[in-house]
Parts: structure tokens; sequence; C-alpha cells
């Protein structure tokens, strides 16, 4: 597959993807302009065009780990450990919603549960493909999956009632290293 | 699989329908079909992932000067040629020792244990790429599926009748291995393993003797020709039920 058409392919689900991973919209841009680099020089080994999909994810999000390797701590607010009966969220509520509305509260998640639900929602990726391009094992990622979208509906039923705030955890997203 | 379980598994189901032939699936959406307030869930699971994965890929669009970025960036790298990637020249030394030593260790069929047939049979069921290959409820299309493939496949007579999953074909040391999933009338799943007798060197006798590989239940037996494996992941008393 040529570079032209991996972009035109994949580029809107990476970038979505990075934006999971990076909780902001100009690291996402890095992020997934350096997955296509390495593409453009690495991808001719890739026999299988099939398997370009799951190279360019698996990349970025080896991309990503080597930032966050370069990375002090990422300090966090604790989360709360009060539960709250899950409120109940209407796809109607969701529909009439904005869209980046939706996106803040995913972004909100700790970044193990948003990664996997972001791929989830892309609706492109099976959750067999999610554990590959995550390197992580199929049960964890089922479990994931339900227990963040538990998360999100917490802080979607939370935003969108309009109620008292709650602590969650949220990454302070520091500076990307320049190297 | 109880009704959490379900839950847990069908959380991982796209809305859109996308894996719904995926074997992994099959048993929670069964199970939902039985279970009316299971089936009430998974019906509002369903409309919610989808109103929230509308909203996600929208809010998630890439700015609209991101594509021209990344292919102006992307024409700037040239691709590696191959012989200069250490890479290259690493895999190919290792892949001759490889060939070399697999032709010297390679077990010949009588040296090949029914113990070793069960133990890669139970690590394909649990292998995370696992998958039918053929999707069908009936035993007799899955039948004609495998002669299709020229794989020989004769139905024991107590599994004939009962509904299948699907099937797929495997190999084993060079030889071809059925796989046949049924579905038995208590919910639970069996696996049959067909192989030619001349695989291994101590095949079975007629009678079925049982043992375990991973987390599965066995039963081994031969008739004519052949070696059944049947595998269960429920314990021996689901295997007795079909012998």
């Amino acid at each position: 597959m040529d570079i032209e058409l991996a972009v035109e392919t994949y580029h809107e689900g990476l970038f979505a993807f990075a934006l999971s991973l990076a909780g902001n919209r100009d690291d996402a841009c890095e992020l997934t302009q350096e997955a296509f680099c390495r593409f453009a020089s690495k991808g001719h080994q890739l026999r299988e065009r099939a398997k370009v999909k799951t190279w360019l994810f698996t990349t970025l999000y080896r991309l990503f780990l080597g930032w966050k390797r370069r990375e002090s701590r990422l300090p966090h607010f604790e989360m709360s450990a009060v539960e709250h009966e899950l409120p109940h969220l209407a796809p109607e509520v969701v529909e009439s919603t904005d869209a980046g509305l939706i996106m803040e509260a995913l972004l909100q998640l700790e970044e193990r549960y948003r990664a996997p639900l972001m791929l989830f929602y892309l609706e492109d990726h099976s959750y067999e493909e999610i554990a590959l391009i995550l390197d992580t094992p199929v049960g964890t990622v089922m479990s994931r999956l339900s227990r963040g979208k538990e998360q999100l509906r917490r802080v979607l039923g939370t935003d969108l009632s309009d109620s008292v705030p709650r602590t969650v955890s949220i990454p302070i997203h520091r500076q990307r290293p320049t190297s | 699989m109880n009704h959490q379980e379900a839950k847990l598994i069908l959380s991982a189901c796209r809305p859109g329908g996308a894996d719904a032939a995926d074997p992994r699936f099959q048993e929670a959406l069964e199970f939902a079909r039985r279970d009316p307030e299971l089936a009430a869930w998974l019906a509002r699971e369903r409309r919610l992932d989808t109103a929230i994965g509308i909203k996600v890929r929208e809010g998630a669009q890439p700015p609209a000067h991101l594509k021209s970025a990344i292919l102006a960036a992307s024409r700037m790298v040239r691709p590696m040629p191959w012989y200069r990637q250490p890479a290259w020249v690493a895999a190919a030394a290792l892949l001759v020792g490889l060939l070399a030593l697999a032709v010297l260790l390679a077990p010949k069929s009588s040296e090949l244990e029914l113990a070793q047939f069960q133990r890669a049979m139970a690590e394909i069921l649990v292998s995370k790429e696992f998958r039918l290959d053929h999707m069908t409820p009936s035993a007799t299309e899955a039948q004609r599926w495998l002669a299709d493939r020229r794989v020989d496949f004769v139905m024991p007579a107590k599994l004939e009748g009962q509904p299948t999953m699907g099937c797929r074909v495997v190999e084993w040391h060079g030889h071809q291995v059925s796989l046949v999933c049924f579905k038995l009338d208590g919910g639970e799943t069996v696996h049959l393993f067909t192989v030619a007798r001349e695989a291994m060197g101590n095949a079975p006798t007629e009678h079925p003797q049982f043992s375990s590989a991973g987390r599965y239940s066995t039963a081994a037996w031969s008739r004519d020709d052949k070696v059944y494996l049947l595998a269960a992941s429920r314990g021996e008393a689901v295997l007795k039920k079909v012998l």
C-alpha cells in the first residue's frame, strides 16, 4: 500500500487513537505524523496489505510509550473512591449532546481505559486487534472496555446532569519532550 | 456462563454487528437470546454505544491540515533499502540455523505421542487467534465443507445429529486435523479433533481414554484409521454425555 492511500485510509482513525493517548490535539497530530513517517520508511516491508492497519496503530502506540518513558511520572489527581449508582444515560441524551463534550468526557478517563475505548468506538477494530495493538491479553481488553464504559457514563452522567462535580483521574499532561 | 460474564463479553461486541460471526460472542449472544433481562440490557447497550461512537468519531476529527502535513513529511523520508537493514542479515542467518535444527530434530510420526497431540490441540483452543473457518449449525454441512477440502472425516455415531457451531482444518506436524465444534443441549461446547492414526506412534485404543490438557478435559479413542480427540472446558462429565 502506498503512503498516499495509507494516509487517506487511516489518518482519521490514527489521529483519534493518538488523541485518546496523548489527550491533546497537538501531540496527537505529531504522533500521527510520526507513525506515517515510520510507514514511509519501513512500510514497504509489509507484504500483506491487510496488516497495514494493525502495523500503523501498533507503531503509534509504541511511539507514545516511547514518549512516556522519557517523561517524568505523570502527576495524578487521585480518583475519588466513592462509588455511585451508575447514572442512567439515555441514547437520546447522547445524540443531542455536542460531540466535543463527549470527547472531553472520554479524555478524562485513565489512559488504560480511554485507549481501548477509542479503538472500540472507531468500530474498525475487533477486541482481538485491540489486544494486539495494545499488547494486552484479550481478557484484560474485555474488562477494560466494560469498566471504561462505566467510567465514561459516570463522567457523562455527571456532566450532562450538571450536578456537583466529582473527582476523576485526570493525568496532568506536561510538555512533550523535545527530542 | 452467568449473567455477569455474558455482560463482560458482550461489552466488547461492536454495536454495528461487525463481530456477529465471532465464535467467542456466540455463546454470550445465545445466552442473551434466552434471557429477556439480558436481551433488554444488550439492546440498550448497543443503542448507547452507537450514539457515543458517532459522537466520539465526530469529536476526534483531525484538523484539516494534518493530511497534507503528513504527506509532506513522508516525502522527505526515504525507504530504507533492505540490504542495509541489519535485521535481514540476522534473520537470514537465524533462518538457516533453525532450518538445519528443524531437519535434525523434527519428530517422525512414530515418535509423536498422543499427549503431544492433546497439548497442541488444547493450545489451539485457548489461542487468542482461535477461529472457526466455516460457521454452520449443521453437522452435515460441516462434513461437506471438510470433504471439499479433502479432509477425511467420519462423524462418530454419538455426535450425529448434534448441532455444530462450525469447523476448520488445522495442521499438526504435517498432518491435517479436522476440528468440529458442537453445541450440546445443556449449552456446553465440545470440540472434536480428528487426525489420521498414522500421525502418532501410540494411538489410543477404541475405548475412550480420559485425560486433561490445560484447562480442557479430553477423551481420545481410535476407530478404523482415525484418532479422535474430544475436548470440553467444563469437565469430563460433559464428555461422558456424548461418549
